[in-house]
């Protein structure tokens, strides 16, 4: 996947846009377009427009938290791999909730850079592996 | 005072007599002229049963014989004043005894009340009796009335007690829960910055590497980077120079990302400096100084959150010097500044600053364009831990801080606002500041 036009799309959506060009400067250089956004809502637009193959989302946002956007991403775009962004204290209110399984990924705040980026590159390497053995759903 | 509970039930509506003589007859003739007043008679045939019974039983009046064996009329009733069960109980002689003088004082001497000799008119018997029993069920229905009043003050401290406790508890309770609530906040907050200032931080050494690689190459090689870009043979054959473009980029970058950092780092310090003037209400020192220059400074302190959308008016008039505690009255101004800048929602606004001379002190007026405050809202606005901002945006002590402060000083803060209107803080100083520590807590209705 050295063209970029083939790179596939990530989407994080955060509501403090400093988090956001955090990620975007650490991510530059990485083989997947990354799009940010701190409007859930615009986030589930291109996620179904651009076929995101993978979603960040931060679980603290006004409006809808992290765990019900992932919900909704998981029942309208079930192959996007869906990611949590979220800080120790809000761990433990999202592990109490049932909807577990609509988290993939978590990633805690205050994240290593190298680290995450290690992350996608492996979420995003199964997922085009699970893509060619005919991703069943999770 | 006796407890009521220890008297059986309607004795004391009717009231015993103590007859005491130890000739039957006489003990028969004094109880026959009695029976018309419908009380309960009680007789006893020498001096010594009446002691013992005046133990097992209280009596309104005891008639005593004077001349008994043993124990005589005088001697019963010095022992009846002696004891402090029966020292009050009236006690009437009826004596066979001459009408002198002497016998008429001993009878006195020894505590009696009144004396009668014998023969004597069983209407004047019967009549001093009857006094003496109505002046004893008025001294009971004063003492029930007197033990009512006892007990209902009692009660009605009980119940003041018990309110206070109630009301210490659900404020403590309250005030746990949204410590909890506020610690969780308060880490999301912190962390926030924390997580991109971080990540900006290992993200600026990658572009100072690249830079500095970029410096190295071009002082060995000083041809214009912009000659080789588009040639990626060309850029690869002199390794870490960067394309004109790329250059241009991490120069760019590398500024936003250590503006990020340094917004992210104030956040932070404002967060503790918040929860320290929480903690520490009173830790600053009194000074005179001039209230304008501290609202300059807190509009300094605050200006990220004004200079985007907001335009500042002042209309500062002369204000004499106010002895106050500087940090603390800086730190309300930054809180209502704050509140202002969030009330205008994002959007273009004003902020009206005014100060103002009073009778006997200072007033600063902030003023923001913002939708206003909700009347209900209004009322528990001061209140700890009051907040509409979504979680994690506020800790709902900015206003309550602030009002505790004020109040320190021995001034007012005051919310007005109306629906579309704005809302308009007032912070009312007095010239000399009061030094008292701590200060009140908000009711529902301040001011």
């Amino acid at each position: 996947m050295s063209d970029p036009a083939e790179f596939p799309v990530v989407v994080c959506v955060d509501d403090e846009p400093a988090i956001l060009s955090s990620l975007q400067r650490l991510l530059r250089k990485e083989s997947f377009h990354l799009l940010t956004t701190e409007k859930p809502d615009e986030a589930i637009t291109w996620i179904l427009q651009r076929k995101a193959s993978l979603v960040i989302a931060d679980q603290r946002m006004p409006g809808i938290s992290g765990l019900d956007l992932l919900e909704m991403v998981r029942a309208c775009s079930p192959s996007t791999i869906r990611v949590m962004l979220t800080g120790q204290s809000d761990l433990t209110e999202v592990l109490k909730r049932t909807r577990i399984e609509a988290i993939e990924w978590m990633v805690r705040k205050p994240w290593d850079g190298e680290e995450l980026k290690a992350t996608l590159r492996g979420l995003l390497s199964r997922k085009g592996r699970l893509g060619e053995m005919g991703r069943t759903g999770l | 005072m006796k407890a009521p509970s220890q008297e059986p039930a309607g004795n004391s509506r009717t009231a015993a007599i103590l007859v005491v003589d130890d000739r039957p007859d006489g003990r028969q003739a004094v109880s026959a002229v009695l029976e018309a007043l419908g009380e309960r008679i009680v007789t006893a045939s020498s001096g010594r049963e009446a002691l013992r019974l005046s133990l097992e039983e209280e009596f309104a009046v005891v008639l005593l014989d004077v001349r008994m064996p043993e124990m005589d009329g005088f001697e019963t009733a010095a022992f009846l004043r002696s004891r402090p069960k029966t020292r009050h109980t009236p006690i009437i002689f009826v004596t066979g005894l001459d009408e002198s003088s002497e016998n008429i004082g001993r009878c006195y001497d020894v505590g009696a009340v009144d004396c009668l000799f014998k023969p004597f008119l069983p209407e004047v018997l019967r009549s001093k009796v009857r006094f003496f029993l109505d002046l004893n069920r008025k001294g009971e229905l004063l003492a029930e009335a007197n033990e009512r009043l006892t007990c209902e003050i009692a009660e009605r401290e009980r119940a003041e007690r018990e309110r206070d406790r109630a009301q210490a508890e659900l404020l403590q309770g309250q005030k746990l829960q949204a410590t909890g609530q506020l610690a969780a906040g308060i880490a999301h907050e912190i962390n926030n910055p924390t997580s991109y200032i971080l990540s900006n931080l290992s993200t600026v050494r990658g572009y100072l590497l690249e830079l500095g690689q970029h410096l190295r190459a071009e002082a060995e090689d000083p041809v214009p980077a912009s000659a080789s870009e588009g040639s990626a043979t060309a850029t690869a054959a002199r390794p870490g120079k960067l394309a004109r473009k790329e250059l241009d980029f991490l120069l760019q970058d590398f500024d936003s990302a250590i503006a990020d950092c340094q917004r992210g780092a104030e956040r932070i310090r404002n967060i503790v400096r918040g929860l320290r003037e929480f903690v520490h209400p009173d830790e600053a020192l009194l000074r005179t100084v001039d209230i304008r220059q501290l609202l300059e400074n807190s509009v300094e302190l605050c200006l990220n959150e004004l200079k985007y959308n907001v335009t500042l008016h002042r209309d500062f008039g002369d204000l004499p010097p106010v002895t106050c505690f500087p940090v603390q009255i800086e730190q309300v101004f930054v809180n209502l500044l704050v509140n202002a800048a969030q009330a205008l929602e994002g959007k273009k606004g004003e902020i009206f600053l005014r100060t103002e001379c009073e009778a006997d002190g200072v007033v600063v007026s902030i003023h923001d364009t913002g939708p206003g405050i909700p009347r209900e809202n209004l009322e528990k606005l001061f209140l700890p831990f009051f907040t509409t901002k979504p979680v994690g945006k506020g800790t709902g002590l900015g206003l309550h801080v602030a009002y505790k402060i004020i109040h320190a000083h021995g001034g007012r803060l005051e919310a007005r606002s109306e629906i579309g209107k704005g809302a308009v803080f007032l912070v009312h100083l007095p010239i000399q500041a009061e030094t008292r520590a701590g200060g009140g807590e908000p009711r529902r209705e301040p001011g």
